[in-house]
Formats: structure tokens, C-alpha cells, sequence
């Protein structure tokens, strides 16, 4: 297993669990630690500290009997080299001494690589925003975070700007969740009447979350989630800006562009911006030392697997399109789980601004849905082993469903909490015609105390009768 | 936020920001909130078998 994340700490420990203890599970992950990535949004706004959503792995993994290589992939030879044609990963350690370790089955679940250099001056390393994304990047956005509340205390106003740092990031779900709960902690901490909130993010309409969106029933209709999402934002007193690419971060504003062309500039304080993503860069050869990485890798760095990748417009786009099991099609014993796999185009209608740039979010494929293939994928090449021919399960994305509850405080009574479930992830129009979706098993809710910034909305929909156009 | 914005949206009802913070309605929703999430997960982790 190349990757200690969700999709590879499932797949090990599905595998080994599995396997009898004549066969070996080895995983090559470059981190000590295994991160619970869905709290690092808690760390960011100082609810959690990074070591209560991190765990070392190498006694846990001595504990199972899985065998841990802390090291880097970074090259797959599966076909051996023209000595030994058993074949091999090549995987560097910190201190850069490369080690090769031999597999009979290969799991890429390496997750992504943070491409904070697509923007400029995004990302907390080498920019002036801030992340989520690592436990590391979270600590210091706390750290920000409790810098601003002590100016606020002091009397300043401040800007708070979150979403996401180029058109064609994916992840918008952790980046709410994120919004949600730094809007909650201003609230708590007593200094919300200072900051402005604003949420900028390359989804077409709010709520998009890089699955199209979704349909909910709800009072008697069809509400589509930006109707949700705009309510919920609304009522927190979040300002928002959709279908923006953003450009460049600069020390105190980003510029962005729109799909309809314009630009603008929204100034901040404080930003928390995801990167987009890529794969992880791995290189792969075969026996000849030739260098093969097109064949097994498309162009993003994500692996190929089993899905339909030929380029078609959006009209024709199928649930068929999809993996199902996740295996190479140029190399049977190797299979690519969670965010390493190459989806076969994106869930989200593509849109592109007139430059060019496009707009539009990359499918998600994390939490969930990365611990089903990972389990899935196990459980083929157990099967594998055991004799079968070819891979026995499947967890395609458009047979599953995912559900999220984007929680804020640490409270059952005072703590605020938003859930939704959709079935599929990827939505099927030919087995649920009219949105894609089993409408029984797609919902959302949400349940919070009074948010205290209804005032502020009730003035503003006081105003518009003035100002509401003719015929609105 | 923008006035414009904030008119077109929608707004909770008294009695939805009431639910809200209703202890016995609230102890009802996190149940079927829960029923319907585990349903929605082992449906999807029902066994697939390739065609």
C-alpha cells in the first residue's frame, strides 16, 4: 500500500485482517503519522490540537503485523527491471536514501499532491493564505485565527475570507465546514459584530460541493442545496462570491476572475484557501528502464484505472463512466484507491471563463468514499490471491452514497450542525431520471441554536421591496 | 452582505429556528438522522460483484 491516508489504512488493515500471516501487507507512507484529515477543521479554528487527530503508525502497524516503510514513493516498476522481473517500488526516505520494496499486488493510495504553486501566492508556505489541508497548515491557521479575535477584542474590524484558490479546486465541502466553524468561534468568542465573513469558491451556485449539487424534498418541493446553502450563509451573515478563479493572493487581497469574464479584488485579514490538487507525481518504468508514466498516469498525475476516459461533452457524461474496481488497465495486480485514483472527467457541470481559465470544481473523492474503495480493493486482491482471475468487488462512486455533518462547537446543546446524505455520489440519470439521485436517500438538514445574526437579515429583507427589480 | 443578496434568500420561520433548539424534536431528528445515514452506508458497502 503506497499511502497511509484513509484509502490505505483501510486497504492495509481489510488486507491484512484478511490474509493468512504466510503473506506480508507493507505500507510505504512518508509520514509517521496518520492524520484523521475531516478534523483538521477543528484544529484550524483552535477546537483541536494536531495531536488529537494524529496517531503514530508504526506501533499499530507492528501491533497488526503490517510492515511500515517511511519513505516517499516515487517510482513503480511493474514489470522488474532486466535482472529481476518481480516487480518493484522505488521509494525515497527523509533522509533521500532510496529503498526498493517488491509486491506482488500494488495499491496507489498516495492522495494528492497540494498544488499551492497554481496560484500565485497561495498557501501558507511560500503565500500569504492559509490552510487546512495538514495538521501543521491547521495549527498555524489557529494560530491566525487567535491573533485576529485579540485585535477584534481591541476593537478592529477584520475580513475574513475562505473558499477555495483556484477555478479548479475540489474539496468545497471541507472549505464550508471550515467557514461554518470559524463563523461560529467569532460568534463564541464575542467579537462576530467585527469580522466580514465572505466565502469565495469556483462553484457555479453555492452548494455545488463538486458533485453538481444536489436536490433535497423539503416542505412540499424540490429545493436545489443552493437554495440551502445560501440560507444557511444568509443567516450566519456569510457574504458569498461564486464562480471565481482566483488569480493571485496577494499579502492583502486576492484577484479573481469570473466566468462571465469580469475581475475583481476581494481584501482580507485572515484567508483560508484550498490548493488545487494533482497526483503525487509518481514516475513508473518498464523493464527496460523505459520511462512508461503516460500509460499507467494520465496527464494530472492521477492513475488510470478502470474507467472510461474518452473525452466526451457533458450531455453524453455516464455513471457508467466510472470505476468500479479500480484496477490498472495495463497492469492487473495494481489498483489506484481514494484521491490517487483518475476519475474519468469531473461531476460538476465544466465551465470556463472567456480567457480560457477553467471554473469549475473537481469531483471529491475523499473521506467515504475513499475507505469503500479501499475496502473494496482489498477485498479483490485477497480474492486475487486466493485464486480468482480477475477483481470481485467493486464500489463504484456511482453506487454509493456519501453523508457529512459539518459540525461547529464542541457542544451537543450550544453547538451548531448541518447534515447531508446524497445516493450516488456520482449522479445517475439513466436509473434516477429526474436529478440523478435516489431522492429518498438524498437529504439535508440543518440544526443549530439561534444564530443571532437574523437581525441583520430581516433589515436587509425589509429593504428590498425598494430596491427588488420590477416583476421580481 | 449586500442587500440584493440577502432579499432573494431563504429564511428560516420563527417556528424552524424554534425546532432548532427543541430538546424532544431534536432528540427525534438525530435519531432518524442517524437510521437514515447507517442506511445510506450499508447500502453502500453491500458487496459488489463485476458484471
Amino acid at each position: 500500500m503506497l499511502g497511509a491516508g484513509i484509502a490505505g489504512h483501510t486497504a492495509a488493515a481489510f488486507a491484512r485482517s484478511w490474509l493468512g500471516r504466510d503473506h506480508s501487507v507493507t505500507v510505504v507512507s512518508p509520514k509517521p503519522d496518520y492524520n484523521w484529515v475531516p478534523s483538521n477543521i477543528w484544529v484550524g479554528v483552535g477546537l483541536m490540537k494536531p495531536a488529537q487527530v494524529t496517531f503514530p503508525l508504526a506501533p499499530v502497524y507492528e501491533r497488526a503485523g503490517i510492515e511500515f516503510v517511511q519513505a516517499a514513493a516515487r517510482e513503480i516498476h511493474p514489470e522488474g527491471d532486466r535482472d529481476d522481473p518481480t516487480p518493484y517500488v522505488t521509494a525515497a526516505s527523509a533522509n533521500g536514501a532510496a529503498k526498493n520494496v517488491p509486491y506482488d499486488f500494488l495499491v496507489n493510495a498516495t492522495g494528492p499532491a497540494l498544488r499551492f504553486d497554481k496560484t500565485e501566492g497561495l498557501g501558507p508556505e511560500s503565500g500569504h493564505s492559509l490552510s487546512v489541508c495538514i495538521p501543521e497548515h491547521a495549527a498555524q491557521a489557529a494560530a491566525a485565527l487567535a491573533e485576529e479575535v485579540e485585535r477584534m477584542r481591541r476593537g478592529e474590524r477584520r475580513r475574513f475570507l475562505v473558499g477555495v484558490g483556484h477555478g479548479t479546486c475540489t474539496c468545497e465541502g471541507a472549505a464550508f465546514e471550515y467557514i461554518v466553524n470559524l463563523e461560529f468561534e467569532l460568534r463564541a468568542r464575542g467579537v462576530r459584530d467585527r469580522a466580514e465573513i465572505t466565502w469565495i469558491t469556483n462553484e457555479y451556485e453555492l452548494g455545488d460541493f463538486g458533485m453538481g449539487g444536489m436536490h433535497l424534498k423539503r416542505g412540499g418541493y424540490v429545493t436545489p442545496s443552493s437554495i440551502f446553502n445560501a440560507s444557511l450563509f444568509a443567516e450566519r451573515g456569510i457574504d458569498w462570491i461564486t464562480r471565481a478563479h482566483v488569480q493571485k493572493v496577494e499579502p492583502d487581497r486576492v484577484c479573481y476572475e469570473t466566468l462571465d469574464g469580469s475581475e475583481g479584488e476581494q481584501q482580507f485579514d485572515f484567508a483560508m484557501l484550498l490548493p488545487p490538487f494533482s497526483g503525487v507525481g509518481l514516475k513508473a518504468f518498464d523493464r527496460d528502464g523505459a520511462d512508461i508514466t503516460g500509460r499507467v498516469f494520465l496527464p494530472n498525475d492521477f492513475m488510470r484505472v478502470d474507467a472510461d476516459y474518452t473525452p466526451k461533452p457533458y450531455e453524453e457524461w455516464k455513471a457508467s463512466d466510472w470505476p468500479r474496481t479500480y484496477q490498472s488497465p495495463g497492469y492487473g495486480n495494481i489498483f489506484a484507491a481514494g484521491i490517487a485514483f483518475a476519475p474519468p472527467h469531473a461531476i460538476s457541470r465544466p465551465h470556463a471563463a472567456p480567457s480560457g481559465a477553467p471554473i469549475a470544481p473537481a469531483p471529491p473523492r475523499t473521506g467515504m468514499p475513499s475507505a469503500m474503495i479501499g475496502k473494496a480493493v482489498a477485498r479483490s486482491i485477497v480474492d486475487m490471491i486466493g485464486g480468482a482471475e480477475a477483481p470481485t468487488h467493486t464500489a463504484s462512486m456511482a453506487e454509493m452514497g456519501a453523508a457529512c455533518v459539518a459540525s461547529a462547537g464542541a457542544n451537543p446543546f450550544t453547538g451548531t450542525a448541518a447534515s447531508m446524505t446524497v445516493y450516488p455520489i456520482v449522479p445517475d440519470y439513466e436509473r434516477y431520471p429526474a436529478y440523478g439521485r435516489d431522492q429518498d436517500r438524498t437529504f439535508g438538514e440543518i440544526d443549530s441554536p439561534d444564530t443571532g445574526s437574523r437581525s441583520c437579515f430581516t433589515t436587509s429583507s425589509s429593504t428590498r421591496r425598494a430596491s427588488a427589480p420590477a416583476g421580481a | 452582505m449586500d442587500d440584493e443578496k440577502t432579499s432573494y434568500v431563504t429564511n428560516p420561520t420563527r417556528w424552524t429556528l424554534f425546532l432548532r433548539t427543541f430538546l424532544p424534536w431534536q432528540l427525534w431528528r438525530f435519531a432518524a438522522i442517524n437510521l437514515k445515514m447507517i442506511g445510506i452506508i450499508r447500502r453502500s458497502h453491500r458487496s459488489h460483484t463485476p458484471d
